[in-house]
């Protein structure tokens, strides 16, 4: 099954004043969705990588389970995918990480999550993500990486 | 007898003391020029609005003052610490061996500042450069600049000055994530002395510790493809700015750039 782009949880508008609708917007339809269909593409060739998950497909990075030439493209495309569908709800877990850990609450600082309404500014940024984080989540995250599963 | 020795080691004490802290010039090359050694955020050559339609104003501006003039104070800041270091060594040669285990060992550079100039005076030399590259929207013509040696090269390599602009825009959009493409010149390779390279983040082809030796060369056009690049005016249409960033290309830079590469003057890229 084809990897699919997940709806927010919430409005565009509702992380306001903190991050921008445009930003959300653009952010979810654009960036994250551009992951999704470059994942897809890259795996035309291996349909039953389409069926390992998103969290497995992960883990996979690094292994021999992905074919070297679409390595990079699933590293990058398959990372960014996750990372953007815990981001929203609320990539420690390649093998290509020096630590291999469970993810419980994510911040993307790359510029486009924060450019157009603070520019340079990264610091204000991050100040305003904590007015935005759901605990809640973080919390189911963190019983379930306790438990030795990955939330997604 | 005693005393007038004691004047004339006095004197020779004093003109030798004040031939020590006479300041040797060191070959700072560019942004330089202010107190202290330290070095200045040059400005761009046009107004903010000067890039248009490829590049609005504000992303001018806020890449000018505060991205590249952030790295600029970093790098003061960092070298305030490292007097030796500052007043011996320019941009370019600071760059282009930053990393380096002797080079750091020599200077007494901690790991952490060793990193952290990797990427604040990568980001001022790349942008002291990105400013010298770009003029007016569609003035430049190739025909116009580039001597016969350099257009040879390119022919060759690329069949036509467009040919390398494809080249290079492909190149800055493959780059994931933060970093550059650039058209780079190898002074050792007579054959083929001209390529289309990139680097991640802040690194700049100079740099011999960071990036791979097939790549290291003297940059003589380069684009930012950071999103604070294009990111106000393109959202994440990198292609669509790197379409339009081609025709602000300064091809008389260009030509001078690699003439002075050629004389190994690799400091006067940056003035």
């Amino acid at each position: 099954m084809a990897y699919a782009l997940p709806a927010l949880p919430y409005d565009y508008a509702a992380l306001e004043p903190h991050v921008d609708a445009l930003t959300m917007n653009i952010h979810h339809t654009k960036h994250h969705q551009t992951y999704v269909n470059n994942l897809n593409a890259a795996l035309d060739k291996f349909p039953e990588l389409k069926d390992l998950g998103i969290v497995d497909i992960n883990k996979a990075v690094g292994s021999d389970t992905i074919p070297k030439d679409i390595a990079v493209a699933v590293r990058n495309n398959g990372g960014g995918h996750y990372n953007h569908s815990f981001f929203w709800k609320d990539n420690p877990l390649m093998a290509v990480s020096d630590d291999k850990l469970i993810p419980i609450l994510g911040l993307d600082v790359w510029e486009h999550a924060y450019y157009l309404k603070y520019q340079n500014r990264r610091p204000e940024y991050i100040a305003a993500f904590w007015q935005v984080v759901n605990w809640e989540q973080a919390a189911e995250n963190f019983a379930a990486a306790k438990a030795g599963t990955v939330p997604v | 007898m005693a005393t007038t020795r004691m004047a004339l080691r006095m004197a020779l004490a004093i003109v030798l003391a004040s031939a020590a802290s006479a300041k040797k010039p060191i070959p700072r090359g560019c942004p330089t020029g202010t107190p202290n050694n330290t070095y200045a955020n040059p400005a761009l050559p046009l107004p903010y609005d000067g890039y248009l339609p490829a590049i609005d104003n504000e992303t001018m501006f806020l890449h000018n003052t505060r991205h590249a003039g952030g790295a600029v104070n970093n790098v003061n800041a960092i070298l305030a610490r490292y007097p030796t270091l500052r007043d011996s060594v320019s941009l370019s040669e600071l760059v282009s061996r930053i990393g380096l285990k002797t080079f750091d060992k020599k200077y007494g550079i901690a790991a952490n500042d060793s990193t952290a100039l990797r990427s604040n005076a990568g980001s001022a030399i790349n942008h002291a450069l990105f400013w010298r590259i770009m003029t007016t929207y569609n003035t430049s013509r190739p025909a116009d600049h580039l001597k016969p040696e350099l257009a040879g090269h390119i022919a060759a390599a690329w069949g036509s000055p467009t040919g390398l602009l494809d080249a290079l825009r492909a190149a800055g959009a493959s780059v994931f994530g933060s970093g550059w493409a650039w058209l780079v010149y190898f002074p050792d390779a007579a054959q083929k002395p001209l390529a289309i390279v990139t680097t991640p983040n802040q690194d700049n082809p100079l740099m011999a510790a960071h990036v791979a030796r097939a790549s290291r060369g003297v940059p003589l056009l380069g684009v930012d493809v950071w999103e604070h690049a294009y990111y106000l005016r393109y959202r994440n249409l990198r292609t669509t700015y790197l379409a339009q960033w081609v025709s602000l290309v300064d091809w008389a830079m260009v030509q001078r750039n690699y003439d002075l590469a050629v004389a190994g003057a690799i400091d006067s890229l940056y003035c």
